[in-house]
């Protein structure tokens, strides 16, 4: 017999008989991780810590999986995913690299706004006088194209969203607990998708929404998928008018000095400037179980 | 090595199988034999219409996007209104403009023919077009581990 005493074996030693075969030798790592009792003398196996291997705790996940949870912590062998706090997550397309985050990280609740500049030019059209320019009178405008700028207000974009917690796991799969089913998607933190599972092609640069009610899964729609860590942009296209006020001139209308805008209402069309549409993410790698 | 001694080695491992049964039914940890743990999500590839076994629909997912906390509290908090099928939402703006016009000076005094505009600033307001984000979604089925 080897002089070591498990003391929470001693029982199950007693019951099943087995108190005069085994001399409750904890394997090395074991011993490592034991404590003492307040004897002194004898090692004490805390089964609390994960040293029975046969143990059947975790999940059959692989390393590296990252996932939302509908719960208040992370599961035991997972941890918070700090950089994906305030983001959505966005599969790769091909072989881009992953952890690659898009946007400043939304706070918790808030709903990101974003406003565009204005900038264009607009034409006036002209008039002209039986007269001659010269440094006389500055009351009348100059014709032709001439600078509009302007702004927006703030808005959201509107893209409804959950919050969840985001964990990502740090161990290794437990190989006897069953697989997710197939056709479960996992993004993961690796370049490479683990062994039973393929990378997804439907998700590849797409933000993903839970499917509506009464809708078909699957459908794509919205812009194309985005590249690498981009900021889609996308801008409005607006039109309004300048209404001038008439400045009186003590000459007939006529040919001698031209280039005069007209006083008159001047339409104008424009597109706003560009501006992302703020809706921050992280890119990771996504995976389809096989 | 006696014969005792061989049993010792034999007995060990049986000992530990029956140590791990019990501890994984007595650990009181709700991932203790599933393929995931409880609370999580996962979207299904999109030839899947129906979760798992053992996996609920997620709701809370029903036309939205997820983001991730890490804050317990910020848990499970809805903002804003749930899309429609395959809707591509769209957002406007109300807006300013203005143009300053330069003067074009002329040999005359002011008077009586007032075709031509005042050298001003013009301002001018409205709203724009709506606009979707330009980004790309797909839509799937959302399932959480039970």
């Amino acid at each position: 017999m080897i002089p070591v005493a498990c003391s929470p074996l001693r029982g199950l030693l007693i019951a099943t008989g087995l108190s005069g075969l085994l001399s409750c030798n904890p394997p090395a790592s074991a011993i490592d991780a034991a404590t003492m009792d307040d004897g002194g003398s004898e090692p004490v196996v805390d089964l609390a810590t994960p040293l029975d291997l046969n143990a059947p705790v975790g999940d059959s996940l692989p390393k590296l999986a990252v996932a939302f949870f509908q719960r208040k912590d992370c599961p035991k062998g997972w941890q918070p995913l700090a950089m994906a706090a305030g983001r959505t997550l966005v599969a790769t397309v091909g072989s881009d690299p992953i952890d690659i985050a898009s946007g400043e990280p939304l706070m918790e609740g808030e709903d990101r706004a974003h406003g565009h500049a204005v900038m264009t030019n607009f034409n006036l059209s002209t008039v002209s006088y039986a007269g001659i320019a010269g440094e006389a009178n500055h009351g009348l405008a100059r014709g032709g194209s001439q600078a509009l700028a302007g702004k927006t207000n703030s808005v959201p974009i509107g893209l409804p969203y959950v919050q969840l917690l985001v964990c990502s796991k740090l161990d290794e799969p437990d190989p006897r607990l069953r697989p997710v089913a197939k056709g479960t998607l996992v993004f993961f933190r690796s370049p490479d998708c683990p062994k039973g599972f393929v990378q997804a092609g439907g998700s590849q640069g797409r933000l993903i929404i839970g499917v509506p009610e009464l809708a078909t899964p699957g459908q794509k729609f919205g812009g194309l998928p985005l590249k690498s860590g981009e900021k889609r942009l996308h801008h409005h296209a607006l039109s309004g008018s300048i209404t001038t006020s008439s400045h009186g001139i003590a000459l007939a209308s006529g040919s001698g000095a031209s280039g005069y805008a007209k006083n008159d209402k001047h339409p104008y069309q424009v597109d706003t400037v560009d501006e992302p549409s703020s809706f921050p993410y992280l890119q990771l790698l996504h995976c389809q179980k096989e | 090595m006696t014969f005792s001694d061989k049993w010792q080695w034999l007995g060990l491992p049986v000992l530990v199988g029956v140590l791990a049964l019990g501890i994984g039914t007595a650990s009181g940890d709700d991932t203790a034999g599933a393929e995931a743990p409880a609370g999580m999500l996962a979207f299904m590839a999109g030839d899947v219409a129906s979760c798992p076994p053992g996996w609920r629909i997620a709701q809370e997912t029903t036309g939205r996007l997820v983001v991730g906390v890490t804050s317990s509290d910020a848990v499970g908090k809805l903002i804003g209104t749930a899309l429609t099928n395959q809707e591509d939402r769209t957002h406007q703006h109300s807006f300013q403009t203005s143009a300053d016009l330069p003067y074009k000076s002329i040999s005359a005094a002011n008077g009586g023919n007032g075709q031509g505009a005042s050298a001003a600033r013009y301002t001018d307001s409205g709203n724009t077009e709506p606009a979707p984000s330009g980004l790309p979604f797909v839509q799937l089925v959302g399932c959480v581990k039970q």
